[in-house]
């Protein structure tokens, strides 16, 4: 219902009253100035407001014309009736005025129900085909996308149960297919690092076999046959050199799982690091085969530090330095101080290896082979070495200043 | 004309010198001559030269200078069907590795001396020179 029917409804109500106490012949003009207002703002049959407009077309729609023709009937009867003061007519006509007006209610009470009825099966209709579209959108998404998904999933599980990847390869441009090569690019790294894992245990149970094999057949030898002629003094050094070698393998591996696993033991204390190069370079000097040393090294350099532990980096340098050095060439040591830095520089010499192949050997599980004159032997790559130096604040890296001559450099804080 | 040559040498081809050290001894205490090589060209030369003798090899799957295949292809020629080949190895796959090389017979290692022994001792026979 419009607004201008409830107004006018109240207003042909106020009329009925003035009319009711309105003498015979008297003129009244609060009925005078209702008839305007009726005429101006309240009438539908020639009214021309919006809602006097819109209302009539939806009297005209109805089929109720006939009751905008009354209306006007009413109207004009009014108003000849308040010029003729006839109070009498202008009862009945007001009386037929809100007559109209209750009729002109009901019509349009009926319009408003039937524009309900006709919303609520809009929303209806559209909240059916929106669901019906969700779900087919949804279905088409999920023949989209459920088999890589599906295909991702497959290949996460086999993976966790064997251990090996087999490329995905989804070529899309979606996120999916991003999901998927971060996947690749993950499980790739973790089989090669598997890979490696188990090439480095089997070089290092090959590593420990072979001093074993020596030790336990001499040991033998001596405790069950002992042939008169047996050099003992000379068996039992090889059992020595052998057992000692073992338990530097020994330790070696023990210390790397411990830096694999971030828990190296650290105990620093003050010492001569200039001391510990220069004793290490001795020790090993007898070790090497066909190489040797030519050090400049500056005196009385200390630092606070884990000796063990640098020591234990000294000999992985060198041994790994030595394996890549020439023969018959001098591995250049140079060890310094200055401006609260140890350095210490380590040149390979005529190596003919390039400072990538060298860089290899700071990921985890590397092995580097070298010729002790008795054999190839196998040392722990530089992973170690490089975590002990870390663990001491300092760096260790690879330079190639100039071809053929790549350097270690270790530098640490004093 | 017969000549008839007692094959009774073993060789050790093997980068460790205390291991052929030890076989040397091992072989010094049963009366089996051991010929020594740290490598397979070494090996080589003394098949080239001692073949006759050779009733054994312990042949190590690591040796410098040269790929494990073609090592054993090269001796597996030179020494001929009557010499054996056995691989001794610290690999962690030995069986594997013995596959893979065509060799019939391994012993990983550490190995003990009486294994050795038996080794060293058995398969010595008369056989007509090449």
């Amino acid at each position: 219902m419009y607004e201008f029917q409830f107004k006018s409804v109240s207003a042909i109500g106020y009329a009925m009253a003035e009319a009711g106490s309105l003498k015979p012949g008297a003129i009244s003009p609060t009925l005078e100035a209702f008839y305007w207002q009726y005429r101006k703002e309240w009438e539908t049959a020639s009214g021309t407001t919006k809602d006097a407009i819109h209302f009539r077309k939806n009297v005209e729609k109805a089929g109720a014309s006939d009751l905008l023709r009354q209306e006007s009937e009413i109207l004009k009867n009014f108003k000849q009736n308040l010029d003729a003061q006839n109070t009498e007519n202008i009862r009945k006509d007001l009386a037929a005025l809100h007559d109209l007006n209750s009729r002109y209610a009901a019509l349009e009470n009926h319009y408003v129900m039937e524009r309900l009825q006709s919303g609520r099966i809009w929303v209806l209709s559209i909240g059916i085909a929106g669901t019906i579209l969700t779900l087919l959108v949804g279905l088409m998404v999920r023949r989209a996308i459920a088999p890589r998904i599906q295909r991702l999933v497959t290949e996460v599980r086999k993976f966790r149960e064997t251990g090996e990847h087999e490329r995905i390869a989804d070529t899309a441009t979606d996120d999916i297919a991003v999901l998927a090569n971060a996947l690749d690019a993950g499980f790739s790294a973790i089989a090669s690092r598997n890979r490696d894992q188990a090439e480095f245990l089997s070089i290092a149970a090959h590593e420990l076999k072979t001093p074993v094999t020596t030790i336990h057949g001499y040991a033998s030898l001596l405790a069950t046959q002992r042939p008169p002629d047996l050099d003992v003094d000379r068996v039992l050094k090889t059992i020595y050199r052998q057992s000692w070698r073992l338990s530097r393998l020994i330790d070696a591996l023990f210390l790397a799982m411990k830096a694999r696993s971030r828990k190296l033991d650290f105990e620093p204390r003050p010492f001569d690091l200039s001391e510990l190069v220069q004793r290490v370079l001795i020790d090993m000097e007898p070790l090497l085969w066909r190489k040797t040393f030519q050090s400049k090294i500056d005196p009385q350099i200390s630092i606070l530090g884990d000796e063990a532990l640098l020591e234990h980096a000294l000999w992985t340098l060198f041994t790994c330095a030595s394996a890549y050095s020439a023969e018959n060439v001098s591995m250049q040591v140079v060890f310094s101080g200055a401006d609260h830095r140890a350095k210490l520089t380590v040149t390979i010499v005529d190596g003919n290896v390039s400072k990538p192949e060298i860089e290899e050997l700071f990921r985890p599980f590397r092995f580097v082979e070298y010729e002790t004159g008795s054999g190839v032997r196998s040392a722990v790559g530089l992973y170690l070495c490089r975590e002990i130096v870390r663990l001491h604040n300092g760096s260790l890296r690879v330079e190639e200043n100039s071809r053929n001559r790549p350097e270690f450099v270790m530098e640490l804080a004093r | 004309m017969s000549e008839k040559t007692l094959r009774d040498s073993v060789l050790v081809v093997d980068d460790s010198e205390d291991f052929r050290e030890l076989i040397g001894m091992i072989g010094k205490l049963y009366g089996v001559p051991v010929l020594e090589a740290a490598d397979c060209r070494k090996a080589l030369n003394v098949l080239a030269v001692e073949h006759s003798k050779i009733k054994l090899i312990l042949l190590d799957y690591f040796i410098p200078g040269m790929e494990p295949e073609v090592c054993v292809r090269a001796i597996k020629e030179k020494a001929g069907p009557s010499v054996n080949i056995v691989l001794v190895t610290a690999v962690a796959d030995p069986a594997l590795r013995a596959a893979e090389l065509q060799l019939s017979r391994w012993i990983g290692k550490p190995v003990e001396p009486s294994t050795l022994r038996e080794l060293m001792t058995q398969d010595s026979s008369l056989r007509k020179p090449a």
